[in-house]
């Protein structure tokens, strides 16, 4: 069988590029104005950056426990 | 310049009811000029009035702000709508990061993260694989699915040797229903990446419902130009204050 693309690397990387792409596309259908949709895709971006890292952060306090 | 003001017979629809042909107005400071009167945008004004706001629509023609053609367009092609709009920023955005996220994510999945699981039925298929339901809207990239799936249900009722989809047989390289075994290898060889793959694409599938619905009816929110304040006259009440 092939290798399976990018085998080896993180799937953590492929997150910033997901995050852009979602806030970004999410903010241009709320707004027109570029500005705007600069304002509100880094809203969304520092919010789910935010909320991600929580989720690691809970995870990581549970492993350290268990 | 003064404008003339546009008499509006009832029934008809104005020039700045016509989605794809308003009137040139100036653009919002900092941003793009919106080729048209949008469903949040757009004022109904009363039937048979005149006017000569370009964000001012009769109501005969409040039905006709949304887009259905642009909204099957960005179906189609995301960003394709909104393009023939004359947003154009907002079209290449949309037609650059979601088809970027889908092709990444069917990359991720060795091309066979995009299927209609082999049923008889279209509901019992979506039923074993609910994530079409979301890939579906990505447009014509899903549709490989579409024409996969309508060929293995012929087969189904005309069967021949062999499980699931042969590489070589299919159109475009990828949509087949590939069997649980081959699947199941790919899984295993691809640890997470292929999971995250599929994600990839129902994310993108389901960003675009949202810009299908930006081409239908506009943004979700919106802001209105501002209106220009009536300026006091003679006749005007006076305030208390200014009574003796």
């Amino acid at each position: 069988m092939n290798t399976p693309p990018l085998h080896g690397v993180s799937i953590y990387w492929d997150l910033p590029i997901i995050l852009v792409i979602v806030s970004l596309v999410y903010s241009a259908t709320r707004h027109d104005r570029w500005d705007l949709i600069i304002h509100e895709a880094i809203r969304w971006g520092v919010r789910m950056t935010t909320f991600l890292l929580g989720v690691g952060l809970v995870l990581t306090i549970f492993a350290y426990l268990s | 310049m003064p404008t003339n003001p546009v008499a509006v017979p009832a029934g008809t629809t104005p020039a700045s009811a016509n989605l794809n042909s308003a009137p040139a107005q100036p653009p919002p400071p900092n941003g793009e000029a919106s080729a048209r009167p949008t469903a949040a945008t757009a004022t109904v004004a009363p039937a048979g009035a005149t006017t000569s706001d370009p964000h001012t629509v009769p109501a005969e023609a409040s039905l006709e702000r949304f887009d259905p053609l642009a909204a099957f367009a960005s179906y189609a092609i995301p960003g394709l709508g909104q393009l023939l709009q004359g947003r154009t920023g907002k079209g290449i955005l949309f037609m650059v990061c979601l088809p970027l996220l889908f092709y990444y994510g069917l990359f991720l999945g060795s091309f066979s993260n995009v299927y209609m699981v082999r049923h008889p039925s279209i509901v019992q298929s979506l039923y074993a694989r609910p994530v079409f339901a979301a890939q579906f809207f990505i447009g014509v990239p899903a549709w490989p699915a579409i024409y996969e799936y309508a060929r293995a249900r012929s087969e189904m009722r005309q069967p021949i040797p062999g499980e699931g989809g042969e590489r070589g047989r299919q159109l475009f390289g990828y949509g087949a229903d590939l069997g649980e075994a081959k699947l199941n290898d790919l899984q295993r060889a691809a640890d997470k990446r292929w999971d995250l793959g599929w994600v990839c694409t129902l994310i993108a599938g389901v960003l675009n419902i949202l810009v299908i619905y930006d081409a239908f009816a506009g943004p979700a929110v919106t802001h209105p130009p501002p209106r220009p304040q009536p300026k006091p006259t003679p006749d005007s009440p006076t305030t208390p204050e200014s009574k003796p």
